[in-house]
């Protein structure tokens, strides 16, 4: 009994060795880093958005609590409507990124925990709104 | 004596023993053997009637039309049409039911049914176009046929004539989704825009985007000062680039205050659309009860 507590002692180096733990956050947004090369503003959006990718974003991590993320979403709400109108809805969306008191009770969310906030619903386009309640889970 | 428990040990202990034990236990489960058929149309009947009252609509129609395969039952053709009904298989629903109108009991029920598939189908104008005056459900189908109203997009008709039919239980709904559809609680786009342009944040706020527009208030502001206290130091370009942020937050709030405006009233109406059919689909669509289905 006495001999057999120390096969199952715990002994320093195992105590205190360091976790292999990643605490890396894995983006759920893919990025394409493609140039689109069909026009000019599509070429120039793209330039942009892989500058911003390189520069800030792969650096940066994803941090942003939306999904789409807020780089995504300013390229989908260009090519889904404008240049023009695509930039009012990427400010809207930041300002919504930028608000301190977003929240599950107001946001629906997806299982990985990113809030649900598409692009089609900023269109102002007539019956495109699939309003989902409040505080629901999304399917990924 | 001795002699005669040795040999008995002998015989209890020999393989001749075990052998006979072993081929009397497997020949005797055919003597109690249940010599009734499992699979005879009446055992499909009744195991058809369990499926169908535990709701495995499915199995028990599978089970119903092996029994009608030897026999003709209407009572079974028309659980089989509501089976499929409740399945969401309206198009054979339909064609069990107008099988037995015209030739069978069920012919009010049956037309009943016919129009409730109307209803889940959402062709609401093919619904209300049918008249059964004579019909035993006469009350029940006017009910129906009025609350499809109430789904439809079509303008609402008077009141008075939607009203009339229902009990004071109903009532109390119907009177609360009519009004609200009649004069739904929507916010103006305009008016959400043209508040955020004099206010920065005042339309998201008033289109129920409180955080939000306490947030645009603070950023334009925020910018708008800086760029301000950049061009009475005379730092142009900083100041201009104050300006930038300052008018894309200022803009582009304009627009969000439109389009929340517009994601609210999305909410109104998906919620009340929500709450009128949960509410018929608590009443089973008005459907009276039928004694040889519950």
């Amino acid at each position: 009994m006495i001999l057999s507590t120390h096969l199952f002692a715990q002994v320093d180096w195992e105590k205190w060795e360091a976790a292999d733990i990643s605490y890396e956050l894995k983006s759920i947004d893919k990025k394409n880093y493609e140039f689109d090369t069909g026009s000019l503003s599509g070429l120039l959006m793209s330039s942009m958005k892989n500058i911003y990718y390189f520069t800030i974003s792969d650096l940066d991590g994803d941090n942003c609590p939306f999904h789409p993320s807020c780089s995504n979403f300013y390229v989908s709400a260009v090519k889904q409507t404008n240049i023009f109108k695509g930039t009012l809805m990427f400010a809207d969306r930041f300002t919504r990124d930028s608000n301190l008191f977003k929240s599950r009770n107001h946001y629906k969310f997806y299982s990985h925990g990113k809030f649900h906030d598409p692009v089609e619903i900023y269109t102002l386009k007539e019956n495109v709104i699939n309003h989902i309640p409040q505080k629901s889970v999304v399917d990924d | 004596m001795i002699n005669n428990f040795v040999q008995c040990r002998i015989f209890f202990n020999s393989k001749f023993f075990f052998y006979h034990l072993l081929i009397l236990l497997l020949f005797q489960n055919f003597g109690f053997a249940q010599s009734t058929n499992l699979f005879s149309p009446n055992n499909r009947f009744k195991f058809g009637n369990y499926l169908f009252q535990e709701r495995d609509y499915l199995r028990a129609i599978d089970e119903y039309k092996s029994y009608l395969s030897t026999n003709k039952n209407d009572t079974l053709n028309f659980k089989i049409g509501f089976a499929y009904s409740r399945m969401g298989n309206y198009s054979e629903s339909e064609r069990y039911f107008k099988k037995l109108i015209g030739k069978s009991i069920f012919i009010d029920e049956s037309k009943f049914e016919l129009l409730k598939i109307n209803y889940l189908r959402e062709n609401f104008s093919d619904l209300r176009s049918k008249s059964f005056p004579s019909n035993k459900f006469r009350t029940e189908t006017l009910k129906l046929q009025h609350y499809s109203y109430l789904s439809d997009e079509i303008e609402l008709p008077d009141s008075n004539l939607l009203f009339s039919i229902y009990n004071d239980d109903e009532l109390i709904f119907v009177r609360d989704f009519y009004n609200r559809k009649l004069n739904p609680e929507y916010k103006s786009k305009t008016f959400a825009a043209i508040l955020s342009a004099f206010i920065p944040g005042a339309g998201k706020i008033y289109a129920g985007e409180t955080g939000d527009g306490i947030t645009a208030l603070i950023l334009t502001g925020l910018f708008s000062f800086l760029a301000y206290d950049n061009f009475q130091a005379d730092h142009k370009i900083r100041a201009w680039i104050f300006t930038g942020l300052s008018a894309f937050f200022y803009a582009g709030n304009i627009y969000g205050s439109a389009a929340a405006a517009q994601i609210y009233n999305a909410g109104i109406k998906l919620n009340l659309e929500n709450e009128i059919q949960v509410f018929i689909n608590q009443k089973k669509y008005f459907t009276p009860r039928y004694d040889f289905i519950d």
